[in-house]
């Protein structure tokens, strides 16, 4: 499988990246995420509702993000069903291992001047 | 889309919908909102879902698999196996799914119709419980006639029969509307009790059956709820208000709920709608007893059988004959069936047909199917083979087949399901009149269930098929390599297979050549009169408002006169049945001299009542004698024209003209036998339908029988017949304000409108069978590749020995044709076994046909040659020391 990442430092597959990078800066409900991976990657990924959701389920069973609790809800506007996901600390761990090992990537690309 | 979503959704764990289900539409909804107006984006949006699913369902029902059952483990393993699988291979997976999709999707579509159509009961409570009576006149070979007042009257009388019994009769009346102009409206005359029969109940006011039980004669006028919320305004006191209805003001008693339908047979030419509705007298016996024109409708009584049903409309028509001598003569029983099976008759053939193609085509699509599963099974005989001697058990393989044959089945039945949906929709807004039942067909559950069965079977036979040929391979000799280099004479799996699809594709273009022929026959068929350049509209002279024969006629021939004088008129008439209009046939007997009261019928023949123009404005052909003339009126010596079939039936030994009749006209509100002497013999017309032939008509000068309705036939040299309406709507209106032009249609629409049902049902055919012609084309194709492939090192050899290219191309063209002769020969065997079940559908040719049966057998080999014609080249090309490396 591509996506066993169980407490290491293994590259993370994609999805996983995508959702912890929304959830880096504030928690989110699932339509929120999809949204936010669209506008950071441009218009390129727009998410799949059976693709994220199997990734939210994943995520949450490895503990790599949370499902908030009524108290940890952002603004009280929202409909109360809607369900807010956070991430963790081990979530924010595998986040910067990910996004290091890939800036290191990058750096090579460069040097390489396959990026300018 | 919605569907799709709901569809996709079902093939996700439950514990994975309890959970994100909610969520999951959401951000559905924001795809749908994203390519909302993008190129193609309903398209885009059902690929990215189902794509979306492809992915996730499975990994989720591994997930969920794993977790609970340690057994199952390996079918969570084998499953995301499978749809990796499919994956990496996603040219076969596509393939697959969609050809599975469209055979399913084909059956879902059809059936839905068929369901609704055929099986879902009649909108009316207990609908099950209503029957159809018609005539039988056994003595002159006439079936399915309307029944008299009286004999109604008898069936009331039978004890224990009907709960209720009534009849109506479809003729139009003029209303003036609320902005009082004058429309024409199709209208019935009805038994008091013919609402209760249907148990409908009014929407406003009552209907005529209070009045009648309670002794007063039932007054006034029904509406419909369309007429009432249309032409009336929809004004909420419409109950006590009077309407203008052929001119005699009536009061409106009762408006019916909105959306009734009345469903009868098509041959009893009563519309499914009808806007004005007046009551015959209570008392049914005070009527003429011959005059046939209820078309009558009981509801049994509870427990009442059709077979004792039949044996009580026996004795009531047997006591009408004993009672009225008007009725002794004509021998005629009853015959009762089910209202609902009566309705459909002649759809029901239609949609049996098409089931049949349908199935057919499904099973070619399994058989595609099962050729890929096969051929993609050869290519992974190494890894089967790799897992079998690492240690996997044939249990496992075959798991991991079936799973995949499952997978490509749910993916398959999702498109199904969702074709079939869109496809029944499209087949709706396509169906002719005959089908027309309800009002819209759904996917309930009666339909999914079939669609599931269908698809369960479905996969069975391309997911177990090849299962045997793939676990049988012995795994050391694919190993070493010794696979699939040599050639036995014995037929591989996969070339059964192409032989089938050949067959199933000869089978369903031989039924849609016939199909065709019958449309093209059709068009062509010798209607007796000129379609091309003739308008037609109908008028009705209502005999309230012009009571009197002399004032009819007056108006017929001052529209006659007007009409034939606008500029572009060539020639114009009028009759009281128009061909292949919508009208309610009037037939009797009409013998020539000294023939006994107990032959008449014999003799019967369709009343027709035309003016002086009529002739001539239809092109008419004249075989013997002369037409109409405006001398033929009221004063003049009955006269009358027949056609061919009539003189030959009443005067087989000579000539007509100058002989006597004994035809009935209609003068002073009554139809009353009269002899008339023949002036003229005319070409038979088909005027029901292009394909029935006459059963023998009696034209009457209109003057001599002036009935209440007329359409007139205009043939001008305009382009476009309807250019004339204004201009004709102006002279009508001249003539007198109470006339109102109606139902304007061109003879060549009339004819189109005959001719719907087999151009529908050819029209699908022709669809199924190029789908099937191109599937079957492709599989013979792929057969004769991977045979070609086979033989490689076998042409490379012979080629190095010496052989020529023609000898090389001649073999793999052989291969192929003999595949596709054998699929033909068979294909044949069993068009020849089920084309019969075509026959009421076929007009002008025979379900054996030998022309079709071997033009489609030619046409089909020139395809197995042209399939076969590019492996064999490209085998021409091999080099054969590459081949023989290889």
């Amino acid at each position: 499988m591509g996506n066993e990442n169980r407490g290491t430092t293994k590259p993370v597959a994609g999805t996983f990246f995508y959702v912890l990078l929304a959830l880096a800066d504030r928690e989110r409900y699932g339509l929120d995420i999809a949204k936010e991976v669209e506008r950071r990657t441009g218009g390129d990924i727009a998410l799949g509702p059976g693709t994220l959701y199997n990734a939210v389920r994943k995520m949450l069973d490895q503990g790599l993000i949370d499902e908030c609790t009524d108290e940890e809800r952002p603004a009280a506007q929202d409909d109360p069903r809607r369900r807010y996901y956070r991430i963790t600390r081990a979530g924010r761990h595998v986040l910067s291992t990910e996004a290091e090992r890939l800036e290191v990537l990058v750096k090579a690309a460069r040097a390489k001047r396959v990026l300018s | 889309m919605e569907r799709l979503a709901r569809l996709l959704l079902l093939l996700y764990p439950s514990s994975f919908r309890r959970r994100f289900e909610r969520e999951w539409q959401e951000i559905a909804s924001w795809h749908r909102e994203r390519l909302a107006g993008a190129r193609f984006g309903r398209t885009r949006l059902a690929a990215v879902l189902l794509m979306d699913t492809l992915r996730a369902a499975p990994t989720a029902y591994g997930d969920v698999l794993v977790s609970g059952h340690p057994y199952l483990g390996s079918v969570g393993q084998d499953l995301r196996h499978a749809v990796r699988g499919l994956r990496r291979g996603p040219l076969f997976a596509a393939a697959a799914v969609v050809s599975l999709g469209v055979g399913i999707g084909s059956n879902t579509a059809i059936f839905s119709v068929a369901n609704a159509v055929l099986l879902q009961p009649l909108p009316y409570p207990d609908a099950d419980r209503l029957a159809i009576v018609w005539n039988e006149f056994a003595s002159s070979g006439q079936s399915r006639l309307p029944l008299s007042p009286v004999e109604v009257a008898e069936l009331a009388d039978e004890p224990g029969l009907f709960e209720d019994v009534g009849g109506v009769w479809a003729t139009s009346v003029t209303v003036l509307d609320h902005e009082d102009r004058l429309i024409q409206v199709p209208a019935g005359r009805v038994t008091p009790s013919f609402f209760s029969v249907l148990g409908v109940e009014p929407a406003l006011g009552r209907t005529f059956v209070a009045d009648a039980r309670e002794g007063r004669r039932p007054m006034g006028v029904v509406i419909s709820h369309e007429l009432w919320t249309g032409a009336l305004g929809g004004d909420a006191n419409i109950l006590g208000r009077t309407v203008r209805v052929d001119g005699a003001t009536v009061d409106v008693v009762g408006v019916l709920p909105e959306g009734l339908k009345l469903h009868f047979p098509p041959d009893g030419s009563i519309p499914e709608r009808l806007d004005v509705y007046s009551s015959l007298p209570w008392d049914l016996r005070s009527l003429p007893p011959a005059l046939h024109y209820l078309r009558v409708i009981g509801r049994l009584s509870p427990g009442m059988d059709l077979d004792r049903a039949q044996r009580g409309v026996d004795n009531a028509a047997e006591r009408a004959r004993a009672t009225y001598a008007e009725l002794a003569v004509t021998e005629d029983r009853f015959s009762i069936h089910p209202l609902q099976g009566d309705a459909v008759r002649q759809a029901r053939p239609v949609l049996l047909a098409l089931l049949g193609g349908v199935g057919l085509f499904l099973l070619l699509a399994s058989a595609n199917v099962a050729s890929l599963v096969l051929a993609r099974a050869s290519v992974r005989r190494k890894e089967m083979a790799v897992r079998s001697s690492l240690g996997a058990s044939g249990g496992r393989l075959a798991q991991l087949l079936v799973l995949e044959s499952l997978v490509i089945g749910a993916l398959g039945t999702a498109l199904g399901l969702w074709l079939g949906s869109a496809g029944a929709r499209v087949l709706w807004s396509l169906r002719p009149d005959g089908i027309a039942r309800v009002d819209s067909v759904a996917l309930d559950g009666t339909v999914v269930g079939f669609t599931l069965v269908v698809s369960a079977v479905a996969v069975l036979i391309f997911g177990l098929a090849p299962m045997g040929a793939v676990l049988r391979t012995e795994a050391a000799q694919v190993l070493r390599g010794a696979d699939g280099r040599t050639v036995g004479s014995r037929r591989t799996a996969r070339e059964w297979v192409t032989v089938g699809e050949v067959a199933i594709g000869i089978v369903l273009l031989v039924g849609t050549a016939l199909l065709g022929q019958t449309v093209a026959r059709l068009a062509r068929a010798e209607l007796g009169f000129e379609t091309g350049n003739v308008l037609t509209f109908k008028v009705a002279l209502p005999e309230r408002s012009f009571p009197t024969d002399g004032e009819r006629t007056r108006l017929a021939t001052e529209i006659d006169r007007r009409i034939s004088a606008l500029p572009g008129v060539t020639a114009a008439g009028a009759t009281s049945h128009v061909p292949l209009g919508t009208w309610a046939n009037w037939a009797d007997a009409a013998p020539p001299d000294g023939i006994p009261d107990d032959e008449r019928d014999v003799f019967f023949a369709d009343h027709r009542s035309v003016t002086a123009g009529y002739l001539a404005a239809l092109g008419l052909e004249l075989v013997e004698g002369r037409g109409f003339r405006e001398t033929d009126d009221a004063d003049s010596s009955p006269v009358v024209v027949v056609d061919r079939t009539m003189a030959r039936r009443a005067f087989p030994d000579g000539p007509a003209v100058g002989k006597t009749l004994h035809p009935s006209r209609y003068v002073g509100g009554r139809f009353v036998p009269t002899p008339a002497v023949v002036v003229g013999v005319v070409e038979d017309v088909r005027d029901v339908s292009p394909a029935r032939p006459s059963g023998g008509q009696v034209y009457w000068p209109f003057a001599q029988s002036a009935r209440w309705e007329l359409t007139w036939a205009v043939r001008t040299e305009r382009a476009d017949p309807a250019d004339l309406l204004p201009d004709i709507r102006r002279e009508v209106r001249a003539v007198s304000p109470d006339l109102a032009v109606a139902s304007e249609r061109s003879m060549d629409e009339l004819l189109a409108g005959a001719t719907d049902e087999a151009r529908f049902v050819a029209l699908l055919g022709g669809v199924l069978a190029t789908l099937a012609l191109v599937v079957a084309a492709l599989g013979l194709y792929s057969v004769v590749t991977y045979v070609a492939i086979q033989r490689m090192r076998e042409f490379g050899l012979r080629m190095v020995l010496g052989a020529r290219r023609e000898q090389v191309l001649n073999d793999v063209l052989r291969d192929g044709v003999k595949l596709g002769a054998l699929g033909i020969a068979v294909g044949l065997a069993t068009a020849l076994a089920l084309t019969r079940f075509l026959g009421s559908l076929l007009y002008g040719v025979s379900p054996t046909d030998p022309l079709t049966l071997g033009g489609v057998a030619v046409f089909f080999l020139t395809v197995v040659v042209v399939a076969s014609l590019g492996p064999a080249v490209r085998a021409t090309h091999v080099d054969p020391v590459t081949a023989m490396r290889d």
